[in-house]
């Protein structure tokens, strides 16, 4: 890192002294945004990292609530509001023991970027509270929320800040704190995402993200005039990312070789048809059963005990299942064997030895935060419907998926084309910032 | 009087605790020889006592003159001292006073040979030396009579505080009557004792029912009949008296009708019979509504006999539709009353119900209670007349069912469809019979109310004691085979091969005719299940089909099972555990429980709706929950995936609505179980195959959807909400999660648990295990066609003692530094220091994969057989749940494998955060045989101040004495030192002294 960099992230430091996961996310950021801050005067005489760092508002308060023994409790509750540029603050609240201003701060900094890339107009948030949903019943569960809600809805709107669900706050608690909004504020509106379907929710919600990762390999296999139509496309995981990135690659023509687990691998060199997929959406969704079984349903297929996908011969690969799963070793097999276009469905599942990898080979490679950003997508998408009032079908959501997709993809290759090679990490770290430096710049120092 | 208790045929165990054992008889040799006329008096007596199967007899003692008399009750204790009325060196009196004088409160009672020796001796008795005179008219009976009026004198207030026991009081001031009628009283009570005999079921039970009879008083004047009966007129159930009788010191010769009076202004409807040598007495007696026997009648025991027969209930039932009509039907005890009660005319059961004689009858039965609750009910109170069938047939049957519940009864065919647990053998029925049995004692102890409200049960039972295994084994030449073989199967083969006894075989042939359903053979060993070695899961449990339609199959079926489990005593697992528990195997014997199975069919399976195990210690509370809170594991079907390891969902009956397993719908959908166990009723049975599992099978959830049994246990995971709702009309993944039971109280089962855990916990004095099933019934259902609807029970299978071990050796302060410690651990058990491990096995973290658990199980065994061999005990770590049935869990080790363990630690890797193993059967012998056990989180492995941790460099960095494909054996020169505190849940393992 350049001195001047590291120079302000010791004063980001200096500032905040306690909160070392900050500490990290900005030191993260400054390490490839800093050129271009440097190559753009005028982000530094609007001083825009200095502001960007800077929450827009912290709010902190006092969660008391009675427990079910009639014990009075008190918990912490936190919403940072870290910049609302390019739209109402978004982002989840976490439920959490480990819960603290540190990390909720470095959370609701790195979702500004993240939220950006979506091309939607949504800002940058993140809550919550160190209260621990686990080993609570449903009723305190539920006078927690609303103690939680009586004091955070004042600072929250349709048009102001928008929460949506993360760790310990699933569609329980999302209901639990709607409620109680509703209430307080006497107005039906999206205050949250991910609410249940029958109040305000959106459809596509478990596929959006597998969707998503298609589209966006799609567009980049495009970039280089072709498509998933014949290619041999290997799939790790088995959950809703993996399910539904199957679905996708079918109906683009492409042959799905595998599926995994934690047990192993099955390959089909016969490609998992719809069919077949229908079987393993049963098997992994209703009957929660392991992925070998697969073999015993289709004894053509082969079960690669305590093995990822990595070694099978491919055209994509399309990591699904878990962090660190594609090492240095695995993508060197990758490229060797023929892959060329990698597109992460999880997060960070590729290891920074395989990235590298991935980069020297010069293969296409759409990482993690840009190519699964449709589920993040979907969350504005339901404050779209919200605000319409109006419910749209599987096959308009699906297609506005798809539109923003493309957006994503386009932005990526605006910024990080080099040449005849599209660097997309580059591409959505510097999209996702520009994008909000700009906005930043157009409404004046505030 | 006294407080009335509820009765309980138990109670009747502590009635009449005086017995009349010794009696002294004093009398010249002559009037000896009168009496032994007959024989020997000791034989007379003993012979009176067996001809009305009482037990017991006292032996009599004769002496010829009082000087001998006084010398024996100084050297002896006589209960009773029989003293004639010639005495060569003194008299009756001056006799009676110096026994007094010796010995206070002994009877003493002047027997005198004929009229005129009465009559003389009468006129001069001092009444305080001389307790009571009587007439031997040559019967022994009388004898017979004396001893037992002398012991109801004692014995009655006891026996009405503690029985609530019947009286009889006799008011006659003749001696000559009055010895005549004690005899026929008696003679009767005991003949209706002995008719009692039928409803016991077993020789206790039948021995108490004849202690309950009622007890006879005696009264010689008005005044004393009077003062008598006040002091017991709750209980008086009938007055025998002469019309004339002395009153205020004079003879009044209507004494016995204005007594009469005197009763009848308290019980209209009392019994009364009146006797006098005056027929103009007749209609005066008839008039105060008393049945009239003439003095001088030749019939006069006869009627008196007939009095208690109609009047007192005393001998069968006859049904008729009037007085002195034609007999309809007859009923020797109340299981024949019961089933004629379900078919009589109409017009019988008027008749009886509204003279009483159903209450009467019932009272004479000692069923005292519902006697007493049927009596002010009229005929008028019911909607018709067969609605009083209905009730009195119901009420019948509950009181039955309630009185047999706590005792195991005698396998009888007559009543085996009435007895809850029996026993076939004389033998002992074993630690786990033992447990079900004490279960079905507590249960008749406590209302549905003190349980919750559940309705709790234990399922048909029949024990075949551990004579039968001895019997077996002896007679087909076994048990040198048995203690050398060391292949299971070849035992179970030679085992299946050999012969019951007849009698046996006769008996398991009845119970293949008359037990329809799967049955649970299950072990019932002298050992298992005692305080400190619950050996769980040692020894088998066979789950039967049992549906041919052929019997001789089904008795094959049993009688193959009955086998195997007797095979199992002998099994390489169980000698190798007997061996580690310091017994021998030549000490265990084998009971045998054939056990109706808890469940509803459903096509070609059985099951209940489901099943668990309970424990009042929870050894590893999460969260807010407490120890001492006790901890549930529960699943769909067959319990047997609890035992075995698999998702159960756990939860603390004191908090059943928080559940940590549940917390969010991801945790729900990884941990919640995805088939259940079954009984396949199409499967065969007994073959040789030392797991004896066949014929249990797993199915998948939709199964459990199909059969509806899914329903008040399931929930749905809503992928569009991410959230779980307990409607299962809704697609989307099904869930076992209880919501419906725990969170919604479809049932009281937590409640439930909750009370039987205490309630066990009492009862054992120790920390318990409960094993359950429970049947749904027609919850969530309409009832079948033509019955009404069935209700949940939960039903009790087993109770052992859940042994924890904080005793021991105090945990000093042992304190380590971080560098120092191997393993720290916040969630432990065991208590103790033990400084004599010197060896470490362990799992490979890089060779390990979950796919190759069972390898390392294998591993493991053979590692484990080498430290046999050398006489060392080992640290074993590795990660998952170690002893789980289900090897994508953990390590499926058999105990066998590890015997030679010292301490465990479960240390899993990030990623595999399997729930720890607690309340398997593999758990449970860990905790008995004091194994320490230390889990830590997944991916622990920093050494951290204060942190769990487990520091795998140091480990790993340790030269290796041996290494298999995914294990690591470590030898140490100084042993390392491991610290347990089993009151906080705290462990340590520091590394050895010299290698930091």
């Amino acid at each position: 890192m350049s001195n001047s960099a590291n120079e302000f992230l010791q004063s980001v430091i200096a500032k905040n002294s306690a909160e070392k996961e900050f500490h990290q996310a900005v030191h993260e950021v400054l390490e490839s945004l800093w050129p271009i801050v440097e190559a753009n005067p005028r982000y530094r005489t609007g001083k825009i990292m200095d502001r960007i760092v800077e929450p827009e508002r912290v709010i902190m308060f006092r969660v008391p609530w009675v427990d079910d023994q009639g014990e009075v409790q008190v918990n912490r509750g936190f919403r940072i509001e870290m910049n609302s540029a390019l739209g109402p603050y978004k982002g989840g609240l976490r439920f959490h023991p480990s819960v603290n201003l540190g990390i909720l701060k470095f959370l609701a900094f790195e979702q500004v970027f993240k939220n950006s890339l979506t091309t939607l107009p949504m800002g940058g948030g993140k809550g919550g509270s160190d209260f621990d949903p686990k080993n609570k019943s449903d009723l305190e569960v539920m006078r927690f929320c609303q103690s939680f809600m009586s004091e955070l809805f004042r600072h929250i709107g349709p048009d102001t800040d928008v929460p949506a669900g993360d760790i310990g706050v699933g569609g329980r608690e999302l209901g639990f704190l709607f409620g109680t909004y509703k209430k307080l504020a006497n107005e039906f509106t999206g205050v949250l995402t991910g609410k249940g379907r029958s109040w305000g929710g959106s459809l596509i919600r478990p596929e959006a993200t597998g969707y998503g990762l298609v589209y966006f390999t799609q567009e980049m296999l495009a970039t280089r005039s072709d498509s998933l139509s014949g290619k041999r496309v290997l799939i790790s995981g088995s959950g809703n990312v993996a399910q539904y990135a199957a679905e996708k690659v079918l109906e683009f023509g492409g042959k799905v070789l595998t599926f995994s687990d934690s047990n192993g691998t099955i390959v089909d060199e016969e490609g998992i048809d719809k069919d077949k997929l229908a079987w393993i959406m049963d098997l992994k969704n209703n009957r929660r059963g392991r992925i070998k079984e697969y073999v015993e349903k289709y004894p053509g297929a082969s079960f690669l005990e305590g093995s990822r996908p990595w070694s099978v011969k491919c055209d994509v690969a399309l990591p699904c299942a878990t962090e660190n799963e594609v090492n240095g070793e695995d993508a060197k097999t990758l490229i060797d064997n023929g892959c060329f276009c990698v597109a992460e469905g999880a997060n960070m599942p590729s290891d920074p030895d395989a990235i590298n990898r991935y980069l020297e080979a010069g293969i296409l490679y759409g990482p993690g935060k840009a190519a699964n950003a449709g589920g993040v997508a979907v969350s504005g998408l339901e404050m779209t419907q919200n605000s319409m009032r109006l419910s749209w079908t599987r096959a308009e959501v699906d297609e506005r998926l798809q539109m923003i997709m493309h957006e994503i993809h386009r932005t990526c290759v605006k910024h990080g084309k080099d040449g005849d090679f599209i660097n997309y990490i580059d591409g959505a770290n510097v999209a996702g910032f520009i994008k909000v430096a700009d906005a930043m710049l157009d409404q004046g120092v505030v | 009087m006294q407080v009335r208790q509820q009765l309980q045929i138990r109670r009747f165990h502590d009635l009449m605790p005086f017995r009349v054992r010794e009696v002294l008889l004093v009398s010249s040799p002559f009037d000896a020889f009168i009496l032994e006329e007959d024989g020997q008096l000791s034989e007379q007596v003993f012979f009176e006592y067996r001809d009305v199967s009482l037990s017991g007899p006292p032996r009599v003692t004769h002496v010829p003159t009082g000087e001998l008399a006084l010398q024996r009750l100084q050297e002896h204790r006589y209960d009773l001292i029989l003293v004639m009325t010639s005495l060569a060196d003194m008299g009756a009196n001056a006799l009676g006073r110096e026994i007094k004088k010796l010995r206070p409160g002994r009877p003493v009672v002047l027997l005198a040979l004929d009229r005129k020796e009465l009559d003389s001796a009468r006129s001069a008795i001092d009444p305080e030396s001389i307790d009571g005179v009587f007439l031997w008219s040559g019967d022994s009976k009388i004898l017979l009579a004396i001893i037992k009026y002398f012991e109801d004198r004692e014995n009655v207030d006891h026996d009405i505080l503690h029985g609530n026991v019947r009286v009889i009081l006799l008011v006659e001031d003749s001696p000559t009557y009055y010895s005549s009628l004690f005899g026929t009283l008696y003679k009767e009570l005991m003949r209706q004792s002995h008719s009692l005999y039928s409803e016991g079921v077993n020789e206790l039970h039948r021995r108490m029912y004849m202690r309950s009879r009622p007890k006879i008083l005696h009264a010689k004047t008005y005044n004393e009949g009077q003062a008598l009966f006040h002091r017991y007129q709750d209980n008086i159930i009938a007055l025998v008296s002469d019309v004339e009788i002395p009153r205020d010191g004079k003879l009044d010769k209507a004494g016995g009708l204005e007594l009469v009076r005197v009763v009848r202004s308290f019980d209209p409807q009392l019994p009364v019979l009146l006797e006098s040598a005056e027929e103009a007495n007749k209609s005066k007696a008839e008039a105060v509504n008393a049945t009239f026997v003439h003095k001088g009648s030749g019939s006069l025991l006869a009627d008196v006999s007939n009095f208690f027969r109609q009047e007192l209930g005393f001998g069968d039932f006859i049904f008729r539709t009037e007085a002195e009509g034609e007999e309809v039907a007859r009923a020797h005890d109340v299981r024949e009353f019961e089933r004629q009660l379900a078919v009589v005319p109409e017009e019988c059961l008027v008749y009886h119900a509204s003279h009483n004689h159903i209450s009467i009858w019932l009272m004479a039965r000692s069923e005292f209670d519902l006697a007493e609750s049927l009596r002010p009910r009229r005929i008028s109170d019911f909607e018709n007349v067969e609605a009083l069938r209905q009730y009195l047939i119901a009420n019948l049957r509950e009181t039955r069912r309630r009185s047999y519940r706590g005792v195991i009864a005698d396998f009888s065919r007559k009543t085996f469809d009435r007895d809850a647990i029996c026993r076939i053998g004389q033998g002992s029925i074993g630690g786990k019979a033992r447990g079900l049995a004490f279960l079905n004692l507590t249960l008749s102890k406590n209302s549905e109310d003190a349980l919750g409200g559940m309705n709790v049960s234990v399922p048909r039972t029949t024990v075949i004691t551990t004579d039968k295994f001895d019997e077996f084994v002896d007679r087909n030449h076994l048990r040198d085979f048995a203690y050398e073989c060391d292949d299971d199967r070849e035992l179970c083969a030679r085992f299946l091969s050999a012969r019951l006894s007849d009698e046996l075989h006769s008996d398991l042939t009845f119970i293949a005719h008359h037990l329809d359903g799967p049955l649970a053979i299950r072990s019932s060993s002298l050992l298992e299940d005692s305080m400190h070695q619950p050996m769980a899961g040692i020894y088998s449990t066979l789950m039967i089909p049992n549906r041919s339609r052929d019997p001789e199959e089904r008795l094959r079926e049993i009688c193959s099972a009955v086998k195997l489990v007797y095979a199992s005593t002998y099994f390489r697992n169980a000698k190798s555990y007997l061996n580690s528990t310091g017994n021998r195997v030549e000490e265990e014997k084998m009971a045998v429980i054939i056990q109706r199975l808890v469940g509803q069919k459903y096509d070609n399976r059985f099951y209940p709706h489901f099943g668990g195990v309970a424990q009042s210690h929870n050894f590893y509370p999460i969260g807010n929950q407490r120890a001492e809170e006790g901890i549930v594991h529960v699943a769909l079907g067959l319990g047997r995936l609890v035992v075995d390891g698999g998702l159960a969902l756990r939860f603390s009956p004191r908090r059943p609505g928080i559940l940590p397993q549940h917390a969010t719908p991801k945790l729900i959908l990884d941990s919640s179980q995805r088939d259940f166990y079954a009984v396949d009723l199409d499967s065969t049975c007994c073959e040789i195959d030392v797991t004896l599992s066949t014929n249990v099978k797993s199915f998948p959830l939709r199964v459990a959807e199909l059969d509806g049994t899914l329903l008040p246990v399931g929930s749905v995971f809503s992928a569009d909400d991410q959230t779980v709702r307990d409607d299962l009309s809704l697609p989307g993944p099904r869930l076992v999660t209880f919501n419906n039971i725990l969170k919604h109280n479809a049932i009281p089962l937590a409640p439930a648990l909750l009370n039987l855990l205490e309630l066990a916990e009492q009862g054992l004095g120790c920390p318990v295990e409960i094993e359950f099933a429970c049947d749904m019934g027609d919850w969530g259902r309409p009832a079948a066609r033509g019955r009404s609807r069935a209700k949940p029970i939960l039903y009790l299978l087993q109770v052992r003692p859940s042994a924890t071990r904080t005793a021991g050796k105090e945990v000093q302060k042992y304190s380590f530094t971080t560098a120092e410690t191997l393993c720290k651990s916040s969630r432990s058990l065991g208590h103790g220091v033990e400084e004599s491990v010197r060896d470490v096995i362990y799992v490979r973290r890089d060779r390990w994969t979950a796919a190759s658990n069972k390898k390392i199980a294998a591993e493991v065994g053979e590692l484990n057989k080498k430290m046999t061999e050398a006489g060392r005990s080992y640290l074993l770590v590795g990660p998952g749940r170690w002893g789980t049935a289900d090897s994508w869990l953990g390590i499926p080790v058999q105990w066998s494998q590890i015997s030679n363990v010292r301490a465990i630690v479960e240390a899993s890797p990030s990623g595999y955060d399997v729930e720890p193993s607690q309340g398997t059967h593999f758990f449970q012998n860990i905790v008995s045989l004091r194994i320490g056990y230390l889990t830590l989180p997944a991916g622990a492995e920093v050494p951290d101040d204060e942190a769990d941790f487990f520091d795998w460099e140091w480990l790993d960095s340790q030269l290796a004495a041996t290494e298999t494909d995914h294990l690591r054996h470590l030898h140490f020169e100084q042993p390392l030192t491991i610290v347990l505190d089993g009151r906080e849940g705290r462990g340590l393992i520091a590394k050895p002294k010299s290698q930091p």
